[in-house]
Order: structure tokens, then C-alpha cells, then sequence
């Protein structure tokens, strides 16, 4: 910058610089609140609490970047440019604000040191920076990964770094040419100083001082692009971060049905300001997608593709047209897709930068099911059994209680105290296949000693299937009864072995004014153990796979409970899948699948078997009612009885206590 | 167009059912009670027809207790425009042909073209209403219906029968009555949910129909209701193919005296 000054004056380099910077601020400023407008299309939704949380959260997620090492290596290389953008953003906010280079300008601190770090920081990452930026493009255009589709702003981004580092690193060559000492270790600029050997000192002065301009003015055109590309991340991501969710993961937004005139999303403008920011927010990356079991099962639904595809709808529209006629459900988003979610949340874990891609894909379920009546015909046998039976099986409620009639079970009356109330749930009720876990539940928690009853025939559905397939009328009306009910009875807490259960009573009635302590089966008998209350005394050999259902591991954090548990049974060698923990792949039953056919592509459940048998287990525990359903039926469809069965932990661990 | 439809209110079909010990009646008290799936495709046959005409109007109508407006109202939230309840403690004491004959007398007063009802309830599977309707109105009725189309002055409807189509033609006004597969049923949306419910239902007695006991007095009576024989566990026959086979025959002969 000095040798710009000495060669057109001091007083014009700053005019043209302030003159450039103020243009290209006004166009950025322009072009961002141009955007702005459109996110502000959408309804109002509160995301400025918490703001310690989100302040945190914005360290960890943006700073560090936290989950982008779910892939390492695409998460060091999107770290280091944004480290580098960082360190360089750094020197040009000297620049304008300080008028000089930092270098200079630091450079009487600490003798010298504090602008030889910055010097070797800026020199290093500008290397890696330029290294990630030319493997980003091969893996884009070479190795072609399937999750990164060819985007042209994003090529334009890539070539833009590039081209901003190149002129970088040849002007602090040329400098070093002409004499100047750089601060810090720069060993890439030497290295090219050293090819410019043969320059005049005349022609090098020259070709630096265009070069800086011209990095200077690839900048600011940097700036000016920025809001105008579709390549919004850079700018909208951390924002995205600092206003991410914090209600409960598994916490759909409640809807006043007595005053809301319409339900779900019919126009892009249905959605809250978030849901739109989200849209503009998103990378394309494809971590989302690579995730999704529907679309890993070739159904029409990929979460990427939702977000490019409300994105556009939300630009389109905003343009005005004759296109408000048709619901965004079904011309947007194929019908096909709304359905075929299973609400397993792996995109949202996977999602860099926090969006909510599940709330979109409820808000559609729910224009469809309550303003249109419309939904896969398999949904209407639920709805209407869920009306009248309380139950999506088709079986009269009064059976609710026949699974434990020769239990001698404790039912707790209104009025009535118990220490453990236990929430069965309609699988445990009416599926033969869960009864059978019901009752080792039942026969464990008195072996502990444990103070337990149960609803009986007052227990109705959690109101889960509803609330997940749209219905949040019948949702609504299922679990103000539950509330009702539950209120009416004192109880220390509530132990369930149904995940879906868990969240709904634990996430969602609060909502209705239901606060309770509400924990799995899984950590219960956890603490039974760990209390010694529970021995298990006898040997089960097996090697067991324990799979994360994704109401209990993405929705609700337990993660690690199911795992000591079967560590404490005598004899049982766990055995991990591919895809565990928060990455697990969702057995197909979900938001209300369990209810519908599966007919396009191949089945969910079928896949996830298939991960399984990988490892070769012999067992595939799990924690969930409808886990459990799906791999006795995808084990006996794909012939594979004969080495793999599955059970639920709770089976696991009665097999082992019953022993003694 | 004016379209009547004739609904029941009839427990659950899922409601376990208990015959009295005494044989008196059945227990229903772990019931819950809808509208009768017949008459629901009823009801949406009618809504099809009115979203084809625009003039067309539903009513529905229901002789019942006082919570069967519940079964009135899931029809308003379907698409019917107005709902009749004949409520009156002496109804309850009737026969098919005394339901007939209150619904007959509802019905007079009004105009209509096109009455529909479902082919029986689940509950009594008497399956008596809508040909005794037909017959005290005096219009033609056709009974079990898979498919129905309207035009001015005359309707043509589809029968199942067993191995065959029967297409009827018939003059309008005519009752018809609906069997499964005429169309699938839809499920309200919310917003009619809500309009349903505040939805005034008009409530008639017997007097106000200008009818006195005698008029609907039950001339059948139940003597006694009792549960079929438990089915017995299926049997597992084994051994040589022949051998089984011969076995089957056997049985089928001398125990299910099928052959
Ligand atoms: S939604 Fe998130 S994970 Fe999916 S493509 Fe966009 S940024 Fe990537
Ligand atoms: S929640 Fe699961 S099924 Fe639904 S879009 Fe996300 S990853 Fe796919």
C-alpha cells in the first residue's frame, strides 16, 4: 500500500479507495436488505431469548464450526478458508478503518512480534486457503460428490477466493523483489519472489501496484456479490446459528385452533421469518441428503431439494404473477415427498448451520390433512380409530387394559398416588409383539421393588401418529384429555418404553399446560442398575447391535443409557452399526409412517436390517415399539431369521434378571 | 336439487360387544358411537352430487338419541348444508318400520329429489329403513348401490350382485340405499369441523311431526339377544401329504358336513 501511495499520491489512493469501499458497501447493504424483504414475507416467530445460548452457540457452531467435522474431511477445508477469510478480513478492516496496512500498523507493539504473527497466520492460511479452494473445486467438478451438485454461484464464489488470493500472494512477491521485508514466516511468497528475479524493479513496481488494486476491487466486488449470489451462506449462515431453534427438538409448533382462520403452509408466506431464512441460508452442501433414509430409499423427498425448491418458489413468487391459485403442497413439493418423511431429524443433525427442515414438511402434512382432508387413504383407518378407540390400531379402547389382566397391576384411580406410573403406550397395549415387552417391563420394576401403576383403560394414544401425519386437531384432543387425566393423578414420575411417547408427554404437553417428569424405560433401568436394585445375574451370549431409534437419540439425548444397560447383562458383546448414535438411520416407522404403506422404492426398514447384518450381530436391540415392529418385519421379509433376531432391550435385560 | 340423507348413530364397529346375561339386549356402555359407515358413504355420494350441481342441497336427518346430533355434525363437517334430529324418548322404543314411519313423516314436508341412505346399519343389520322409507313415500327405492349418476328427472344406479352388475334406471324422486365401494368417504377438514360444531340443528318430537305413539308403535319384539358359539382353535394337522389329506377330507365330511 505504501508503494500505491508513493507512486499516485497519498490523497488520491484514499479517495479511490473510500470512493470503491462506499460504493461496494451501499451495493452489499442494497443487495442484503433486498433479501431481508423478502425473508420478512413470512409470519412472526420469537428467536431473540436465550441469548447467552445463542451467543455460545454461535462460538461453537460458526467459530469452530462445530458440526462440520461430522465430515472430517470436507470440515478442515471449509474450516481453513473460513479461518483464512477471517485472518485476511481482519487486514482489510485495518485498511479501511485504520487506513493502512495491519502489518504496519501493528507492528510497533511487542517489538515487532504481534505483526510477524499476523504476517505468518495470513501467509499459512492463505496457502491452505488456496489448497482447500482448488480441492473444492476438483471435488465438485472431478471427484463429482454426489451430495454437491454443480451450482455456478458457488463456482463463482471458489473462483472469486481464488482469484483474491492469487493477487494477494503475487503482490507480497513483487514486494519482497522490490525490497520490502515482510513481516512473519512467509515462505510461498519468497518462493514466488524468488521467479521474479528477472523483473525490472521498474515493471515489478508497476505490476504491483495494479495487482493491488486489483485486489482490492476483487474485494469489494466480493462484497457487492455476496447478497446477489444464490450463494447466501456465507452471509446469512451464522445468523442462521445465532437464531436457531432451542425449543425441545421435538416440539412442533402448537397451533391455536379456536383463532387460527387457516392451518399449515399453503403459500410460501405461511411459514415464519426463520422457515424463509432457512431457504436463504442453506449451502447446498448435501449433508442433509446424504442422511435421509427416504431418500437413501429412493423415495421422491430429499431434504436438500426441499430447501432449493421453496427457495426458488420464494423468489419466484415474489415477483408477482397469477401463481397464488395453487398450494404450495403438490406444486412445489411433490405430494409424495410431504409423506414420505419419517420426521427422523437426521438432516436437521447433520445440518452445519441448524435448519429445520422436518417443521417445513409438518407445516404442508398439516395444510394438507386439516385444510384439504388430504392424506395417504392407509391415514384415515388411524385418524378415525384414534377418534373413537383412542388407539391407531383398529381395536376397541375398553381392550386397552387386557394385556396385563392377569398382571394384577396397580390401575391408579383419580385422586390416587404411585411413585412410578407407567405409560404404556398403544403399542404395548394392543401389539401382541409389544405386549410381550410391556409385561418384562412390568416384571423387572417389581423385581427392583419399584412403586408402580398404570392408566389402564384411561390411558389414551399419546396422540403422536396425529400430531406427525397433520392432524394437530386430533393431536390437540388426545392429549388435552392425557393432561386432564394425568393432572387428576399424583405420581413422582412417569416411565415409558415408547420413545414417541416420551417426547410427546416430556416436549410437547407442556404446550397444553402438562408439565411432567416423564424418562424412558431405558434410563430408569439404568439407575435400577446402577443402584443395585436390578442384578442381572444370568449369562445371555449374544452379540448385539443396539440401534438409536430417533425419538430416543436425536429427539431426546439418550444415547448412552441403552448402551450401559446392555453392558450390564452378563454375556453381551455389543456390537456397533455404521451409523450409530446421532447418525443412526431411522427404521421407516416415524412421523406416522408406522401407519402408512411404503410402496415407493425400496422399504426403510429393510436398509437398516441390511446395516446390521453388516456387523454380523445376532440381536438387534432396541428401544422403541415401532423400531422393534419394523425389524421383526424386515428380518422375516428378507429371509434372515435364521442369524438375527430382534428384541428390545428391556427383553434383553429380563432374560438376564429372570435368570437368577 | 334437494338431497335428503337418512343417518344412524350406531356404537363403534371396534366396540366390544356383550349381550345382557339375561338376554334383554346388548351391553354397550365401552362404546363409543359414530355415524354408521353406510350412511357415511351416503352422505359423501350426496356431497359428490352437490359439488356437480351447484343448486343442490343436503339435508340430514336422524331419529336418535340426544347424542346423535354427534353423528349430525360429522355429516355438516363432511359438506351437508342442514341436519334434522328426531329426538323424542318414544322413538327409542320403535322397530325398523316404526323408524321408517318417523322419517316418513319428517320427510313429507319437504322437497326433495333424491333420498339416500346407508344400506343397513351396523349395530341392528336390519337393513329394513330405506325400503320401508321408499315405500311409505311412495317413490321407487334401490337398495344397495356400488354407483349412482343423476340427471334431470332420472338416476341410473349400479347393484352388486353375486357374479353380476344390475344397472337400474329409475325417475327421480327415488331412494337409494349405499353399499361399501359406491366411494371412499372423506375426512372432514378443520375449518368445516369448526363450522359443524356451531352449526344450529333443528330438533323435532313426535308431536311436532304430528305423530302420536301409535303411530310408530314397534309391531316386532326382541325376545333375546345371545352371543354366537366361541370359535374353536384352528388345528394343526401333520404328517405324510396323504396322509393329511385324507384327513382333511374326512373332517370336512363328518365335522364341517361341508360336502
Ligand atoms: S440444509 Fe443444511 S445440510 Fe442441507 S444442504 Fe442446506 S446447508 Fe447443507
Ligand atoms: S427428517 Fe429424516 S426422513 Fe425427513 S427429510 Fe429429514 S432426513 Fe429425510
Amino acid at each position: 500500500m505504501e508503494l500505491v501511495k508513493q507512486t499516485i499520491g497519498a490523497a488520491s489512493t484514499y479517495v479511490i479507495l473510500y470512493v470503491a469501499f462506499a460504493v461496494a458497501l451501499l451495493l452489499f447493504i442494497r443487495g442484503a436488505r433486498s433479501k431481508m424483504s423478502v425473508v420478512q414475507r413470512g409470519t412472526p416467530e420469537g428467536r431473540t431469548d436465550r441469548v447467552r445460548e445463542r451467543i455460545t452457540g454461535l462460538l461453537r457452531y460458526v467459530l469452530f464450526q462445530g458440526r462440520l467435522f461430522k465430515y472430517p474431511a470436507a470440515g478442515l477445508m471449509h474450516v481453513l478458508i473460513f479461518w483464512g477469510f477471517l485472518v485476511f478480513a481482519l487486514g482489510y478492516a485495518f485498511i479501511i478503518f485504520t487506513g493502512g496496512e495491519i502489518q504496519g500498523r501493528l507492528s510497533g507493539i511487542g517489538g515487532g512480534a504481534l505483526s510477524g504473527i499476523y504476517g505468518t497466520f495470513q501467509e499459512i492460511f492463505g496457502i491452505l486457503v488456496v489448497v482447500s479452494v482448488i480441492i473444492a473445486a476438483i471435488r465438485r467438478h472431478i471427484l463429482k460428490i454426489q451430495r454437491l451438485e454443480i451450482n455456478r454461484d458457488a463456482d463463482t464464489t471458489l473462483l472469486l477466493i481464488f482469484l483474491i488470493m492469487a493477487s494477494h500472494f503475487v503482490v507480497q512477491a513483487l514486494g519482497i523483489r522490490l525490497g520490502e521485508k515482510l513481516h512473519g514466516w512467509t515462505p510461498l511468497s519468497q518462493v514466488l519472489s524468488g521467479t521474479m528475479a528477472g523483473m525490472s524493479p521498474a515493471g515489478a513496481a508497476n505490476l504491483a501496484v495494479v495487482l493491488w488494486w486489483a485486489h482490492m476491487f476483487l474485494i469489494f466486488g466480493f462484497l457487492v456479490y455476496l447478497p446477489r449470489s444464490k450463494h447466501l451462506h456465507i452471509l446469512f449462515g451464522p445468523f442462521n446459528v445465532y437464531f436457531r431453534s432451542l425449543r425441545p427438538a421435538g416440539e412442533l409448533p402448537l397451533i391455536d385452533i379456536e383463532n387460527a382462520e387457516s392451518f399449515g403452509a399453503e403459500k410460501i408466506e405461511d411459514y415464519t421469518w426463520k422457515s424463509l431464512f432457512d431457504l436463504l441460508s442453506c449451502a447446498e452442501c448435501g449433508r442433509c441428503q446424504d442422511h435421509c433414509p427416504a431418500y437413501a430409499t429412493e423415495k421422491p423427498l430429499s431434504p436438500k431439494r426441499l430447501l432449493i425448491d421453496l427457495k426458488h418458489e420464494l423468489f419466484e413468487s415474489a415477483t408477482g404473477g397469477d401463481r397464488e391459485a395453487d398450494p404450495l403442497a403438490g406444486r412445489t413439493i411433490e405430494e409424495d415427498a410431504i409423506w414420505a418423511c419419517t420426521t427422523c431429524r437426521a438432516c436437521q443433525e447433520q445440518c452445519p448451520i441448524f435448519i429445520e427442515h422436518t417443521d417445513k414438511l409438518m407445516e404442508l402434512r398439516r395444510y394438507l390433512t386439516l385444510m384439504q382432508g388430504r392424506f395417504p387413504s392407509e391415514a384415515t383407518a388411524a385418524f378415525k380409530s384414534l377418534e373413537t378407540n383412542y388407539n391407531p390400531w383398529p381395536i376397541g379402547w375398553s381392550e386397552r387394559a387386557a394385556w396385563a389382566e392377569d398382571l394384577d397391576l396397580r390401575k391408579l384411580d383419580e385422586g390416587e398416588e404411585t411413585d412410578v406410573l407407567l405409560w404404556i403406550g398403544c403399542a404395548g397395549a394392543f401389539d401382541d409383539r409389544n405386549k410381550k415387552v410391556a409385561r418384562a417391563l412390568v416384571g423387572l420394576l417389581r423385581k427392583a421393588g419399584v412403586d408402580v401403576a398404570f392408566l389402564g383403560t384411561d390411558e389414551k394414544c399419546c396422540g403422536d401418529p396425529a400430531r406427525r401425519l397433520g392432524n394437530e386437531y386430533l393431536y390437540q384432543t388426545l392429549a388435552r384429555e392425557n393432561v386432564e387425566t394425568l393432572k387428576s393423578r399424583k405420581f413422582r414420575r412417569i416411565v415409558t418404553a415408547c420413545p414417541h411417547c416420551l417426547n410427546t408427554l416430556a416436549a410437547e404437553y407442556p404446550q397444553l399446560g402438562g408439565e411432567f417428569h416423564v424418562v424412558h424405560a431405558m434410563e430408569l433401568l439404568d439407575e435400577l442398575l446402577r443402584t443395585g436394585s436390578l442384578k442381572p445375574a444370568g449369562t445371555v451370549s449374544a452379540t448385539v447391535s443396539f440401534h438409536d431409534s430417533c425419538y430416543l437419540g436425536r429427539y431426546n439425548n439418550i444415547y448412552d443409557a441403552p448402551r450401559r444397560v446392555l453392558d450390564a447383562i452378563p454375556g453381551v458383546t455389543l456390537k456397533e452399526m455404521k451409523k450409530n448414535r446421532s447418525s443412526s438411520f431411522c427404521c421407516g416407522a416415524g412421523g406416522g409412517r408406522m401407519w402408512l404403506e411404503e410402496n415407493i422404492g425400496t422399504r426403510i426398514n429393510h436398509a437398516r436390517i441390511e446395516q446390521a447384518a453388516e456387523v454380523g450381530p445376532d440381536i438387534v436391540a432396541s428401544g422403541c415399539p415401532y423400531c422393534l415392529t419394523m425389524f421383526e418385519d424386515g428380518i422375516k421379509e428378507k429371509e434372515m431369521s435364521e442369524n438375527l433376531r430382534a428384541l428390545d432391550v428391556i427383553e434383553l435385560l429380563d432374560q438376564s434378571v429372570g435368570k437368577t | 336439487m334437494n338431497i335428503i340423507v337418512c343417518v344412524k348413530h350406531v356404537p363403534d364397529t371396534e366396540a366390544v360387544i356383550k349381550p345382557h346375561p339375561d338376554g334383554s339386549g346388548i351391553a354397550l356402555e365401552g362404546s363409543n358411537y359414530v355415524l354408521n359407515p353406510y350412511d357415511e358413504y351416503a352422505v359423501e355420494e350426496a356431497i359428490r352430487i352437490k359439488e356437480a350441481n351447484a343448486d343442490a342441497t343436503i339435508t340430514v336427518i336422524t331419529v336418535g338419541p340426544d347424542d346423535a346430533t354427534k353423528s349430525l355434525r360429522t355429516a355438516i363437517a363432511m359438506g351437508a348444508d342442514d341436519a334434522i334430529h328426531l329426538n323424542d324418548p318414544a322413538f327409542l322404543e320403535t322397530d325398523s318400520q316404526g323408524i321408517a314411519t318417523i322419517l316418513a313423516a319428517a320427510i313429507r314436508p319437504l322437497p326433495y329429489d333424491l333420498i339416500l341412505c346407508g344400506k343397513q346399519a351396523v349395530d341392528n343389520d336390519c337393513a329394513q329403513v330405506g325400503a320401508a322409507l321408499a315405500e311409505l313415500l311412495g317413490i321407487p327405492g334401490i337398495s344397495v348401490i356400488t354407483e349412482l349418476s343423476v340427471e334431470t328427472g332420472k338416476a341410473t344406479a349400479h347393484r352388486e350382485l353375486e357374479g353380476a352388475t344390475e344397472i337400474i334406471e329409475c325417475t327421480l324422486p327415488a331412494l337409494f340405499t349405499a353399499q361399501k365401494g359406491l366411494n371412499e368417504p372423506r375426512y372432514p377438514a378443520l375449518p368445516m369441523i369448526m363450522k359443524a360444531k356451531r352449526k344450529e340443528i333443528k330438533t323435532l318430537d313426535a308431536s311436532a311431526l304430528g305423530l302420536s305413539p301409535g303411530d310408530f308403535a314397534p309391531r316386532s319384539r326382541r325376545l333375546k339377544v345371545s352371543s354366537p358359539p366361541p370359535r374353536q382353535a384352528g388345528r394343526v394337522l401333520e404328517g405324510k401329504v396323504s396322509e393329511v389329506v385324507t384327513e382333511v377330507v374326512r373332517l370336512i365330511r363328518e365335522e364341517a358336513k361341508i360336502l
